[in-house]
């Protein structure tokens, strides 16, 4: 028994030493590979720091002078690169500057603006104006969220963060902000001092979403702003009775509205005669949404049930109430000619796999980038 | 039992005597936000109007990028080409060597069959746009056996006379071949050239497979994505990881397919360093395992974040 037991012990110990022990040291310049100590490749020594122009970055162990021109340019400017895209010069863009992050280590630091909807002096502009009201300012406040984590529990989400508004500037600023594991940070603007499960006084909980990175600042970001009179004016431009038969719950609030905006990916333009789809591959119920239109003056005053139309107009929005957490994306509406429908005259194409939804009492507004197969749609 | 224990420690005193490092690991997430994944794809082609196919482009053209090496920075005194991979659709649907593949649960045959995989039936297009995967390069002069990644170029002699020349799997137009010349061509490809397995992805009928893009499985809506790189250097002394978008395939021959080139004229598109300024590399904050981002540094959104096992010898995860 004993010799039996030490012949386990032999031969356990053989492994356990022959599996433990690394004695090869390669010395300065080399690196061991399979046993061996092979050179690594040594950079022009003739290089160095001195050549790099000013704001940009010495990489040692690549010789190389990196240019970072968001560390160049500061806030307020941007960077404009020659044909040859070889130099770059910093413009000033003529905004107030923004707020500096610091340099992140972790959690991440999110600044920028806050712009409308739809601008309530001047309907004609979507998603355009910026707010620098004061008062208005001081009546609302910003709240970091996991979007995904609100959209599953709604309110009783725990909030990552909330910034601070320079009245003055209109810019915001939150830092210390952890990113959350599936890697989106949503940008909520609500009341000042709103309170979980609260109505809204003035401005209905309207959420926008970030991809994130930690380490990543996420610097002259936006959020979206809806007041409590143009989510009525909304409501009133629908069919009466339609909200009751999208959603139970029976308003657009109410339900949780998700606000999607079909563009190119390159002009940024928005695109008609997308049909939603969500999900794996199912359109989203015609009676459950509605497409955000232009009136005869150009006001984004007009909504249009889909039951009535299933596809966007030359707005590419359309809101979908109730709507749950999944995947969105359009696909062009076959129907339509090239002259009735971008979508169709661009060849778009939207992948499959941009998460969104809202929850209910939430608002949340989305852009969806979509690629021109023909290139029409991005000059 | 006095002897055993003398030669045990006889024993592991001699045992150290030049035992080789056995490498490391590198579980990774590959992940972009809003930039076409499809830019990422080596040899780059770019979509056709229409959306009908891919032209790929040719080494020289603007744009063109051949491949992706994965450096290690080490201590500040030079590099070490690492590994060359390729991202790569996870399926090509028109690949002649998927055409011929046998497949028992299609229900849609007529006659007793044999019946063979269809590759232009869903979900497959939607596998070629929509997953990438991350796999070993091969060497670029292996000849015919090399694809060149095109197959309406390299599989021409493969096609039956009465073949389509333009498949559309929007209208299941597809290419059809000769069965016997494909499978003897297919058959001698070389065993580092990646061929997708339809069956399962995550074991190739050919190549090397290092893990799959971040991304949406259009199968299943479900989220999928992770890397996993073995590496034999040690990489004990490293300061900075990167990867370069390298345009020129004539790295990648026969005779330099392994050899420790030092960085070509390709652009850095993924780096993180111990004490720099792009992405990081921490070192410290866990025990025995390592943590890293890498970033662009042109602040592209696209991000490698990763953790090293910088020695498997002494790591109790075992893979």
């Amino acid at each position: 028994m004993v010799r039996r037991i030490s012949l386990i012990s032999f031969i356990f110990s053989f492994g356990l030493l022959g599996t433990s022990c690394h004695t090869i040291e390669c010395g300065e310049g080399t690196v061991e590979l399979d046993g061996e100590c092979v050179p690594v490749n040594f950079p022009e020594q003739t290089l160095g720091p001195h050549l790099c122009m000013p704001g940009s970055h010495w990489s040692a162990d690549l010789a190389k002078c990196f240019v970072d021109p968001a560390a160049v340019c500061g806030r307020g400017t941007e960077v404009q690169w020659n044909d040859d895209e070889t130099e770059f010069t910093c413009v000033s863009t003529g905004e107030p500057e923004l707020p500096e992050c610091p340099v992140s280590t972790g959690p991440i630091c999110i600044n920028g603006r806050l712009r409308y909807l739809v601008d309530p002096s001047d309907p004609t502009k979507f998603l355009t104006t910026e707010i620098r009201d004061a008062s208005m300012l001081a009546q609302l406040e910003i709240v970091f969220y996991d979007p995904l984590e609100y959209a599953s529990v709604g309110s009783a989400a725990v909030p990552l963060g909330i910034a601070t508004i320079d009245p003055e500037s209109g810019a915001f600023i939150g830092t210390d902000i952890s990113v959350p594991s599936q890697g989106y940070v949503g940008l909520v603007v609500r009341d000042k001092d709103w309170v979980p499960g609260a109505d809204p006084v003035m401005f209905p909980f309207t959420g926008y979403a970030y991809k994130a990175s930690p380490n990543v600042n996420i610097e002259n970001s936006f959020g979206v702003v809806i007041t409590k009179d143009q989510l009525q004016e909304f409501e009133d431009a629908l069919p009466e009775g339609y909200m009751a038969t999208a959603c139970a719950l029976g308003g657009i609030y109410a339900c949780g509205t998700w606000i999607g905006v079909f563009r190119e990916k390159i002009s940024l333009q928005p695109v008609s005669g997308v049909r939603p789809f969500y999900g794996t591959n199912a359109s989203i119920p015609e009676a459950r949404i509605a497409f955000l239109d232009k009136d005869g003056s150009g006001r984004h005053t007009v909504l249009t049930p889909g039951t009535e139309r299933r596809y966007t107009s030359d707005t590419g929005t359309v809101m979908f109430f109730g709507a749950e957490l999944t995947n969105y994306f359009g696909m062009c509406d076959q129907m339509l000619t090239a002259a009735e429908s971008r979508c169709v005259a661009w060849e778009m194409e939207y992948g499959k796999s941009l998460q969104g939804g809202s929850a209910q009492k939430a608002m949340f507004v989305q852009y969806l980038d979509g690629i021109s197969l023909n290139d029409r749609g991005n000059k | 039992m006095k002897q055993l224990l003398i030669f045990l420690v006889s024993l592991s005193f001699f045992s150290c005597q030049g035992e080789p490092f056995h490498g490391s690991r590198i579980i990774a997430n590959l992940y972009f936000a809003n930039i076409d994944g499809e830019t990422l794809i080596t040899p780059t082609r770019v979509r056709d109007p229409g959306g009908s196919g891919y032209t790929y482009l040719q080494p020289g053209d603007p744009g063109y990028i051949d491949h992706y090496e994965l450096y290690a920075g080490i201590d500040g005194v030079g590099s070490v080409r690492l590994l060359n991979f390729h991202i790569r659709p996870a399926l090509e649907v028109h690949h002649p060597c998927l055409q011929f593949l046998e497949d028992t649960t299609r229900v849609d045959g007529v006659g007793e069959g044999p019946f063979y995989f269809n590759m232009c039936r869903p979900p497959y297009p939607d596998v070629e746009k929509y997953m990438f995967v991350v796999v070993g390069a091969s060497p670029s002069d292996l000849g015919t056996a090399n694809p060149g990644y095109n197959f309406l170029d390299w599989g021409a002699d493969l096609l039956d006379p009465s073949s389509v020349t333009t498949p559309d799997c929007a209208t299941n137009t597809r290419l059809t071949f000769l069965q016997e010349a494909t499978e003897a061509f297919c058959a001698q490809i070389d065993s580092s050239v990646y061929i997708g397995n339809p069956f399962q992805l995550t074991k190739p009928l050919s190549g090397e497979f290092f893990g799959v893009v971040d991304g949406i499985d259009p199968r299943t809506n479900l989220a999928i994505g992770g890397l996993s790189f073995s590496i034999l250097y040690d990489l004990s002394k490293v300061t900075s990881l990167f990867v370069v978008a390298e345009p020129d395939p004539a790295r990648l021959t026969t005779e330099n397919f392994s050899l420790n080139l030092p960085p070509g004229a390709g652009k850095v598109v993924l780096m993180s360093e111990l004490e720099g300024y792009y992405g990081y590399l921490d070192k410290e904050s866990f025990e025995g395992v390592w943590h890293g981002l890498m970033v662009h540094p042109e602040g592209e959104p696209l991000f490698f974040e990763y953790t090293v096992y910088p020695d498997l010898d002494t790591d109790n995860a075992w893979f």
